[in-house]
């Protein structure tokens, strides 16, 4: 009896080690919280890779994209994960020019493009079935679209760990829409030359484009200028490299 | 069971999604008529995919008394029913307008054992515009003489290369094949039958086999041997005739995985299914249909869906659809089709796939599309986009998005790309380019500029032109007097002019933006962006 007493007084402390609070505490609430196993980032294309701290897209973030080169940016940071067999969706951009994202590099079997109604929630619904599905979303948010229902979808999208990437389309083509998502990195991509072309001859060759990573995910703003089309994205052939007839 | 090859006609038209799009058609609805111009004289057609036609000539050729009456009947018929489909949309200008399609619309004829054969002899035919029937078991002897190139245009008659090459792209790996075959000093498929089968199986894999069999004038699929299954007759009946098309879909998507799955597990898959859809009225449309890898759920359904809209479209069928049969008619030993570690089929593509049917259900099959190639120089109608639920995204490959064959087009936009894009019939924003004068600027016959362009007006807002490039002509189709385009294209780098916007703005206002305008019947229009 007295022995068992003690027994049940000593085994509490068998072959426990010292609790250290901090730690035990945060590993605990990690596992309570359900962290989802953390996914290797997309991989982007070697001329952009040194923008990202992490070496690629991390997922589950949302990446704004503006500028005036910001469409041609957005398929260009898609390009390598779709050749490495993610599937991107183009919402809402009805006129993408296909031969550009052949021209990034995009493995054009694994685009999509959706055009769902322009009411915010339907909106919403149907870029969160999209992302389901999609590792990659190139979107140009309608300027109908609610913060709310942005953050909804954002939480879809760290949910699933996709990545959104937001696009600023030029104001000329489309009534102004709104950023009412909270991104994570904004990629500032504004075109600093135009190569080839001049005053009635030659054409357009090339863009220089200066590239700015910054935002709450990027400790500290990284900046690079690239040329487009990047001369290693694509190693498919240009649909159209011949350059016309000139009269 | 003897392993001898099936005799085939095949009818195959190599450009017919260029003809189509030529007549500004689907190539599905558009080769409808030919189907049934085929179907009239055999009854059991299989359609691979649109421009090619595969049937059995054991019950026609009989009935039409040999395989060359039958050869010149199918060809006389699709021929009849090519020229109507193209005089039906060209109208009074059918002569001129024929004749430029003609090279599109070339189709030829071919009779032989095994598939193979069949296809290369339509290949000559199309050569020689009149239909070469091989004799009866001289197949593999005439065979052994073609250059094994010509599996390259096969592809739609034999099928692709097939699940056991991982990340195999349908035409990309015929070419590999090809080009490894030919390095290796085997160009014909003489040279590759006289391999020993175990060496072209330790070389390509699974599709080793199938080449050997193929050279050697067999069939890709050897017979199966042993017992078949029993009850491999799917039979559907409705309680009621149903009219919505997606009803009917939607029944037969149980049954068809239900039908998959059996087969499945008795370790065989069909390449050949026959598919008979039944009116309330006794109706009925019956069509064969034939995948080289076997069938999934998702290809039963979506060559129902193919032969629905074919029957709805040009049968019209009085009453809603009482019945669907599915029956096997093919079945092979099942090898498998597994995740690739690399390439290939992987999570990934089912999970896409799934959201897309789901967006297709929320919004309509419209509100999804993917890109095709159609080939043009108009840099908005390079590519078109196809609704998700008339491709196989399970089988899609780079070749079937742009085709890279094709070759490239004269006179399209120079690399770098735009990417926007706008068609005459997208709502484009209205743009004016004006001269130094404020004059628009005009474009005489000899595409000529009136004046060097100084600004650019869109909607209400003012560019000035930094540089340009141009002017480009296009002229196209000046045979055709209605569908004749002619066009000119002025490449602009434009900059804002400053003080029109607020401060905030003017950041903005350093950055240029280039675009393409295009002067077409006195307007211009926007027609790119490089955005």
């Amino acid at each position: 009896m007295r022995l068992r007493r003690l027994a049940a007084y000593v085994r509490p402390s068998l072959g426990r080690t010292p609790v250290r609070y901090g730690e035990g505490v945060t590993t605990d609430l990690r596992t309570r919280l359900g962290a989802p196993t953390l996914r290797a980032p997309l991989p982007v294309v070697d001329p952009l890779v040194s923008l990202f701290a992490e070496g690629g897209l991390v997922r589950g973030r949302t990446v704004a994209c503006t500028g005036d080169a910001a469409l041609s940016t957005a398929l260009a940071l898609s390009a390598a994960a779709t050749r490495a067999g993610s599937w991107l969706a183009v919402v809402d951009v009805p006129n993408l020019g296909i031969a550009a994202a052949i021209e990034a590099g995009v493995a054009v079997e694994r685009i999509v493009l959706a055009q769902p109604p322009h009411a915010s929630r339907e909106w919403v619904t149907t870029v969160a079935a999209l992302v389901e599905g999609f590792d990659v979303l190139i979107v140009a948010p309608p300027a109908s679209l609610s913060a709310n229902d942005a953050r909804r979808l954002q939480t879809r999208i760290m949910a699933r760990q996709s990545v959104l990437i937001v696009v600023e389309l030029p104001a000329l083509t489309s009534s102004a829409s709104s950023n009412v998502f909270s991104s994570d990195l904004d990629v500032r991509a504004d075109t600093v030359a135009w190569s080839g072309i001049e005053q009635g001859g030659s054409h357009i060759t090339q863009r220089t484009v200066q590239v700015r990573v910054e935002g709450r995910r990027c400790a500290s703003p990284r900046e690079r200028t690239i040329t487009l089309p990047c001369p290693t994205m694509s190693s498919a052939q240009s649909p159209c490299s011949t350059p016309p007839r000139v009269s | 069971m003897l392993d001898t090859p099936t005799r085939v006609v095949v009818v195959q038209f190599p450009h017919w999604s260029s003809f189509a799009f030529a007549l500004g058609r689907s190539a599905r609805s558009a080769f409808e008529p030919i189907v049934r111009a085929v179907v009239a004289h055999a009854p059991l057609v299989e359609v691979t995919a649109p421009g090619v036609i595969v049937f059995a000539t054991r019950g026609p050729s009989r009935y039409v008394g040999g395989d060359e009456p039958l050869a010149a009947l199918v060809h006389s018929a699709v021929g009849d029913a090519v020229r109507a489909t193209a005089g039906d949309t060209a109208g009074a200008t059918i002569g001129s307008a024929f004749d430029a399609q003609r090279s599109h619309a070339a189709f030829g004829v071919g009779i032989a054992d095994g598939r193979l054969a069949a296809g290369i002899a339509s290949q000559h035919a199309l050569r020689a515009s009149e239909p070469v029937v091989v004799p009866a078991n001289e197949s593999s002897r005439w065979l052994a003489t073609a250059p094994v190139r010509s599996l390259v245009d096969c592809v739609e008659v034999i099928g692709a290369v097939g699940a056991g090459v991982p990340g195999a792209d349908d035409i990309a790996s015929y070419r590999d094949v090809v080009s490894l075959l030919e390095r290796l000093g085997l160009y014909r498929f003489g040279d590759v039958a006289a391999l020993d089968e175990s060496h072209l199986v330790a070389r390509f894999g699974a599709f080793g086999r199938d080449l050997s069999r193929l050279s050697r004038g067999l069939d890709r699929h050897p017979p199966l041997v042993g017992e078949p299954p029993p009850d491999r007759v799917c039979l559907l009946q409705f309680d009621g005739p149903v009219e919505s098309r997606d009803t009917v879909v939607n029944a037969v998507e149980e049954l068809a995985s239900q039908l998959v799955d059996h087969l499945g597990t008795q370790g065989v898959a069909m390449v050949r299914l026959h598919v008979v859809i039944e009116s309330d009225h006794g109706e009925r449309s019956e069509r064969m249909w034939y995948r080289s890898e076997g069938f999934s759920a998702r290809a039963v359904i979506e060559s129902l869906r193919w032969q629905l809209d074919a029957w709805i479209l040009h049968d019209a069928p009085t009453s809603g659809v009482v019945m669907v049969r599915l029956s096997p008619e093919q079945l092979i030993v099942n090898a498998g089709r597994q995740s690739a570690l690399w390439g290939g089929e992987r999570d990934g593509d089912r999970h896409a796939q799934r959201a897309v049917r789901r967006v297709a259900d929320m919004n309509g099959a419209d509100s999804v599309t993917v890109p095709a190639w159609r080939g043009d120089r108009d840099p908005a109608r390079m590519f078109q986009f196809v609704r998700s639920d008339a491709v196989d995204l399970e089988r899609r490959t780079a070749g079937d998005a742009v085709d890279l064959a094709t070759g490239e087009w004269r006179g399209a936009l120079p690399s770098p790309a735009p990417s926007l894009v706008f068609d005459s019939t997208d709502d484009a924003p209205k743009v004016r380019v004006l001269d130094s004068l404020g004059r628009a600027v005009a474009i005489d016959a000899r595409h000529a500029m009136s004046a060097d362009p100084a600004c650019v007006c869109i909607d209400d807002d003012t560019y000035d032109v930094v540089a340009w490039a141009g002017p480009w002509p296009v002229e196209e189709r000046w045979w055709d007097a209605r569908r004749a385009r002619r066009a000119v294209r002025l490449q602009l780098l434009v900059r804002q002019r400053h003080g029109e916007r607020s401060d905030a703005s003017m950041t903005d206002a350093v950055t240029s933006r280039a675009m393409v305008a295009v002067l077409e019947r006195q307007t211009w229009r926007l027609a790119a962006i490089y955005a």
